[in-house]
């Protein structure tokens, strides 16, 4: 119970600030509180069950040791003033006519099927007990009718026994069989004995079967009775339920509060989120023994409203950003978080587009679900959303992805009354520049140390910007073959010298200028290479035609 | 001789092509003595899908599972995704001469599962109706097994799918025109139903027939026809055509989803809230708090 609750409660984060803060307050007030809850079963499926007459005797016992520990709950939450828990405690009502009537007629561990029998307790009912005390006697009246037949016929070996298919039986050996009195009737023939049945032993049957059938009949009318009787206080019990379950998941996040030192967010209406050395809750838990590296988040609708991350792969951005919306959302929840201290302001909806996924049974790449995914951001996100981007517009060459990511960043810088807070990753430092032309944007970065032997990530998030990627490092750690990693760093070196692409040159050719600038620069560039006197008339034309195309002169 | 054994069908065989013609789209489960048959094409699919031995009974295909473990090889069947109509013998037949009547007593169907190892305590069992009335979409959804009963109404197809995946049920339920309005593709079991199922007035009918009450406001449902026309229609497949109890069923509530955190399905998605990304390798954030206080949050979780 408390378990679908707490997936309704992740699934359905709230956006009412008192409702928040009563979950906070009854999970504050739970620190140091020892509830014991284990014994309670699902109260509401037993329940449905037992009202729509499926529910086994075991159903039944279980409904009982499930309400036992109720009015102990009751006890303990007494001294709680949490609002939610005085409400909820309030349905805990008293339960002890149900157990009783329960307890009283079943016993303590009773089997799965009534047709097992042996379901009630005894002294319920005079009846049950006179035929169930019937059938456990039979054991000795066989043995005494044995010994008494045995005497009879002064057959050593004969055998008075019972199945299913026959019934019961007077068995003695073939070589025996011609000592048996003629009283006694032939009932089968085996391989090398005979079976007989005596008048008496008939009436013995008979008196068996009936009494099994009436204790059956009567098992299951007293049943079908009790289960009808407790069925009538669902109502009740499923208020029970409901209350259980709200204590429990409150119970559970204060539980893990303590043992994971989380604390308390203070949560307002206003549009700032201000964490201090938060922690991701699911890798700090993996992490066995390591400690987690703790990073700050400052988002506000003013001068922070856009972060801009950057840094290499697998240095932590994801994880980072994934972070920072998680703890947003446990907030909401109402459940305390892992940080030093922390002040959130209400989001309304949370965003993602993180990570390539293809949809390949869809027909869809992965940049087209990339796109979507950012499209139906921009359509739905209003001014209170938290945003998280990573690395949109990789699915697609360098340039139309610099071009794509850059204009979308520009978009929820400007447009206000749609773009929310925004944690914007990219190894694409060339928007870093936006911090400049845009007021909102923020540069921050993953720290990198850069030793003797290579890169170590420091997973901590830094003001300012980088311009590496470190790219080839992380092939290498990912294990690609020495030969291969030594060329790229060759190729790297050549583009880095060669090509316009190089980073100091990319300066000026500056993003946000018009393309008339981007054009000319490149033109002259361009110019600059060629050596008029080795160049032939033909090519002269050559180019001239090539570049009247390309810059569409 | 021949030409009469032919041509003439066994009483049994009628009774179960009645059965088969009531639970359309179902494996008909028949009781015969001590074990429940599938016949014909029934037959050679619950042979395959338990792997079982097919057999014939005069020139029928057959094949069966003993009554005693039938809850088992259900369970199997509706994990597979298949409905199940269980047909029992109603008459004692000690006491008949003759043929033993007899009669689908349930259908199981993912969406609608009460006793079963399929249903685990942490996750609720959702069964939905979906149906569109003038450009707005009334869901209606119910877990069976602890009779939480309620709906919503929106107007933006985004907006439904984002909160079906949300919702996460096991069986939809869906009027065909508004299958056609918003080509739902889900992974779960779809059943597209007749326009007349999801009808205004007989739905709002079933509703305070059900309720036994004169009016929907006490329940905050006045006038979302299009909530009423999924809710009476999923409560009376419940009821009527799958035989199922749904006598504890006494409220429906309106869920108020302006007063919830708007989590997109690419969202609760790409930060695993509840189910990790790379199936069963990770676990998803419900779930992982719980990993070193097992006894106390996992079994709260319970």
């Amino acid at each position: 119970m408390g378990g679908r609750l707490l997936k309704q409660w992740i699934s359905y984060p709230l956006l009412s600030l008192e409702d928040i803060e009563n979950r906070q307050e009854a999970i504050a007030s739970l620190v140091g509180i020892p509830l014991e809850l284990s014994a309670i079963r699902d109260l509401e499926r037993l329940m449905m069950r037992i009202q729509s007459g499926y529910a086994s005797p075991k159903d039944l016992a279980g409904l009982k040791t499930s309400l036992e520990p109720i009015p102990e709950v009751q006890e303990t939450l007494k001294n709680i003033h949490a609002k939610l828990l005085i409400e909820e405690s309030a349905h805990l009502t008293d339960v002890s006519e149900i157990t009783q009537m329960i307890g009283v007629a079943l016993v303590d561990n009773p089997p799965f099927r009534l047709s097992d029998g042996g379901v009630f307790r005894e002294g319920y009912n005079k009846e049950i007990d006179e035929l169930s005390l019937l059938r456990s006697d039979s054991h000795s009246w066989i043995a005494k009718y044995q010994v008494e037949l045995r005497e009879l016929t002064q057959i050593k070996t004969l055998k008075v026994g019972f199945t299913r298919a026959f019934g019961y039986y007077i068995e003695v050996s073939r070589g025996q069989a011609d000592k048996i009195p003629d009283s006694f009737q032939r009932r089968q023939t085996l391989v090398n004995a005979e079976r007989f049945i005596t008048p008496l032993l008939k009436e013995y049957e008979y008196k068996m079967q009936t009494a099994e059938q009436k204790l059956s009949l009567l098992e299951a009318k007293l049943f079908s009775e009790l289960r009808e009787k407790v069925a009538s206080f669902a109502s009740k019990v499923l208020l029970i339920a409901k209350a259980i379950a709200q204590i429990d998941c409150l119970f559970s996040l204060s539980l893990v509060a303590q043992k994971k030192g989380y604390i308390k967010p203070e949560m307002d209406a206003g549009g700032t989120i201000d964490i201090k050395e938060g922690r991701h809750p699911v890798i700090e838990a993996s992490l066995l023994g390591e400690s987690f590296i703790p990073n700050d988040v400052l988002l506000d609708e003013q001068s922070n409203r856009l972060i801009l991350l950057t840094g290499p792969n697998m240095a932590g951005k994801s994880t980072y950003m994934r972070q920072v919306a998680l703890l947003v959302i446990m907030a909401q929840i109402g459940s305390f978080i892992p940080a030093r201290t922390a002040k959130i302001g209400i989001v309304d909806k949370v965003f993602t587009r993180i990570g390539a996924s293809d949809d390949l049974s869809r027909g869809q790449s992965t940049f087209m679900v990339e796109m979507a995914e950012a499209a139906n951001i921009l359509h739905n996100a209003t001014k209170s959303s938290l945003i998280i981007l990573d690395e949109i517009g990789r699915g697609t060459s360098t340039y139309d992805g610099i071009a794509i990511a850059s204009s979308l960043a520009e978009y929820l810088l400007t447009h206000k009354e749609k773009g929310g807070k925004t944690l914007f990753a990219t190894h694409y430092w060339e928007l870093t520049e936006l911090e400049a032309k845009i007021p909102g944007a923020i540069n921050y970065h993953v720290a990198v140390h850069e030793g003797a032997d290579g890169i170590v990530f420091l997973r901590k998030i830094l003001r300012g910007s980088t311009d590496k990627s470190y790219g080839i490092h992380v092939a290498k750690l990912a294990g690609l073959p020495h030969e291969v990693i030594r060329r790229a760093n060759e190729i790297l070196k050549g583009l880095e010298t060669k090509k316009p692409i190089k980073p100091q040159k990319m300066k000026e050719l500056d993003l946000f200028s018009p393309k008339e600038e981007i054009y000319d620069h490149a033109l002259r560039e361009e110019l600059k290479k060629i050596d008029p006197n080795t160049l032939t008339p033909l090519e002269a034309l050559q180019k001239l035609v090539h570049w009247k195309k390309n810059y569409g002169l | 001789m021949t030409i009469l054994s032919d041509t003439k069908t066994s009483p049994m065989m009628l009774q179960w092509q009645a059965c088969k013609k009531k639970a359309e789209g179902a494996i008909v489960l028949f009781r015969l003595g001590d074990f429940y048959e599938a016949f014909e094409e029934d037959a050679v699919l619950l042979s395959k899908e338990l792997d079982l031995t097919l057999t014939k009974r005069q020139e029928t295909p057959m094949s069966g599972v003993p009554a005693h473990t039938m809850e088992s090889y259900v369970d199997k069947l509706v994990g597979l995704g298949h409905r199940v109509a269980i047909v029992e013998q109603v008459e004692d037949p000690k006491l008949v001469k003759g043929i033993v009547k007899r009669e689908i007593v349930r259908i199981v169907t993912p969406g609608t599962l009460i006793n079963s190892s399929l249903l685990t305590d942490k996750r609720n069992n959702f069964l939905v109706a979906i149906t569109s009335l003038n450009g707005i979409f009334g869901v209606a959804i119910l877990d069976v097994t602890t009779a939480d009963f309620k709906g919503f109404e929106l107007d933006d197809i985004k907006k439904l799918k984002d909160e079906l995946y949300r919702i996460n049920p096991s069986e939809i339920l869906i009027s065909k025109k508004c299958q056609k309005e918003i080509n739902l593709d889900v992974e779960c079991s779809l059943n597209v139903k007749e326009e007349w199922h999801f009808d205004g007035s007989i739905c709002l009918d079933i509703l305070l027939k059900h309720f036994k009450v004169h009016n929907l406001d006490g329940f905050g449902l006045k006038g979302m026809n299009a909530l009423i026309g999924a809710a009476g229609a999923l409560l009376s497949y419940v009821k009527e055509e799958l035989n199922v109890s749904a006598d504890h069923i006494n409220t429906i509530s309106l869920q108020e989803n302006s007063s919830l955190m708007g989590l997109s399905h690419t969202t609760q998605k790409h930060l695993e809230l509840l189910t990790p990304l790379n199936n069963g390798k990770k676990r998803a954030h419900a779930s992982l708090p719980s990993r070193p206080y097992q006894n106390t949050y996992g079994r709260k979780t319970s």
